[in-house]
């Protein structure tokens, strides 16, 4: 070891003194064996970390998936949605039968009827009827209902054709409620807007259901699809300021 | 740091420290034990000396070896890989000091027994060496480390480093994680402390530490207190 000039005579000699004191030894077996063994820990936990990272990716991947598929559910929702306002707003609801008469007998309730209705407004691309624009996002609304598309105006029913424009109401609604998306409200009715309805209609009484706002012989109010029973479901229809429903009409589940 | 990538097999026996790490961190699950046991002799001497017995520094290196395996990706590759894991065992062992999980009451360190039977390899063999001469050498060699263990643990961890691994100061630092003069400082302190204690042992000719007197070796001082010798109570 060279010598430091800046050390005195005596710190040299601690110096080589402790040189002379080096642990020269090689780590005993035991020692390795004991360290082989922790490594051996590490490595074991190492993989499970991994093993549960790689699951939990998965996990996220599945919750993604199925984020995915609600968005998809709830656009279909929305586009349903667009078609029933085409058919309900820009389209005259009347029908060509009677009010027992079928719904294929119409204009465009039949086409509605019998594709679905997001297929329907695609396939009619604006060609015959002019698709709303969207009234508002996908964002849950002041009453917490997720959705707010469409409805701009309310449904128009008559007294005199109720029966078959309720009808075909109903076809398209179905779509509708099968969306997981939409949510009851307060008052355990299922709505993707009431915006048409915000203006001191009150839903108080009215019960569960799907709520379509309607304006039925200029009155404004809301048709209300009950929950199916069996083979059949309930569709009551409430006007503003009147807690019993004005009209009642049941149909055949399919 | 390299790019992180695992290696092979073979390629783990070629493979540089930074290289080794870099796989390591990378998932490869036998690039670590490769570069532990490069160098574990090094490191094992370095706890030995800093930890003052054989089972308080497995201890202090099975410590740094869990926190090196874990921190692997702190590395940030601005010294070299055996100076960071001299780092992280070091301040393993130290950590164990402060935390008083040492066995302080060893009379003699183990491997002082291996030395009084071969003496140093550096320096002479059992076939050569003279018996009085390794014993008078182990001897001395279990005062140095006793009196080694009297340190404060920072100066005791600077004197290994530097005046028994031969690291530069400058090395010693980055392990240490200090400026350099901080380094030459508990260096300089322990050295003057050691000189006091071993005053018997230090020849008058410099750089000659001769054999020990005969008869008893000397007796070690205990650490002087700094604080002020307190007085008798004042009457009041």
């Amino acid at each position: 070891m060279p010598r430091d000039p800046e050390l005195s005579p005596s710190e040299e000699q601690v110096r080589r003194l402790l040189a002379d004191a080096r642990h020269i030894e090689p780590m005993p077996d035991e020692v390795v064996a004991r360290l082989d063994g922790v490594l051996t820990g590490l490595a074991a936990e190492r993989r499970d970390v991994d093993h549960a990272d790689r699951s939990a990716a998965i996990a996220a991947d599945l919750a993604a998936a199925r984020r995915r598929r609600t968005a998809r559910n709830l656009l279909v929702a929305a586009a349903a949605v667009v078609a029933i306002g085409v058919g309900m707003n820009s389209v005259d609801l009347t029908v060509s039968g009677d009010d027992d008469g079928s719904a294929a007998t119409s204009d465009s309730g039949g086409a509605a009827a019998d594709a679905p209705p997001a297929a329907q407004a695609e396939r009619d691309g604006g060609a015959r009827h002019q698709i709303p624009e969207p009234q508002g996002s996908l964002e849950a609304d002041k009453d917490g209902v997720t959705g707010s598309l469409a409805f701009a105006e309310p449904v128009r029913l008559s007294s005199d054709r109720f029966g078959a424009q309720v009808r075909r109401l109903h076809t398209s609604t179905r779509t509708i409620t099968m969306a997981d998306s939409v949510s009851p409200a307060t008052d355990g009715l299922f709505s993707l807007s009431r915006s048409p309805l915000r203006a001191g209609c009150s839903t108080r009484g009215w019960g569960e259901g799907l709520l379509v706002p309607a304006r039925y012989d200029g009155q404004l109010g809301a048709v209300i699809f009950r929950k199916a029973t069996g083979e059949t479901q309930v569709v009551d229809l409430f006007l503003c300021g009147n807690d019993e429903p004005t009209r009642s009409t049941t149909l055949p589940v399919r | 740091m390299s790019e992180p990538r695992e290696l092979g097999p073979d390629a783990t026996d070629t493979a540089s420290d930074q290289e080794l790490l870099a796989a390591h961190v990378a998932g490869d699950p036998d690039a670590f034990g490769v570069l532990f046991a490069r160098h574990r002799d090094r490191l094992w001497a370095v706890a030995v000396r800093t930890m003052g017995n054989r089972e308080d520094a497995a201890d202090g290196l099975q410590d740094g070896l869990i926190a090196a395996y874990r921190r692997a990706a702190t590395f940030r590759g601005d010294a070299a890989v055996t100076t960071w894991l001299h780092r992280v065992v070091v301040n393993a062992c130290l950590d164990r000091i402060r935390g008083a999980k040492v066995r302080r009451a060893d009379p003699l360190p183990d491997d002082l027994e291996e030395y009084r039977d071969r003496g140093s390899a550096a320096s002479a063999t059992p076939a050569t060496a003279d018996p009085a001469d390794l014993s008078v050498r182990s001897e001395r060699r279990r005062l140095v480390v006793q009196a080694l263990g009297e340190l404060p643990p920072e100066q005791r961890a600077a004197l290994v480093l530097v005046d028994m691994e031969g690291y530069s100061v400058a090395e010693a630092a980055q392990v240490l994680d200090c400026a350099v003069g901080t380094v030459k400082s508990r260096c300089s302190r322990g050295r003057a402390r050691l000189a006091e204690v071993l005053a018997p042992l230090l020849s008058e000719a410099p750089g000659d530490p001769g054999h020990p007197r005969s008869g008893n070796p000397p007796r070690l001082r205990s650490v002087e207190s700094t604080d002020a010798p307190r007085g008798p109570p004042s009457e009041t």
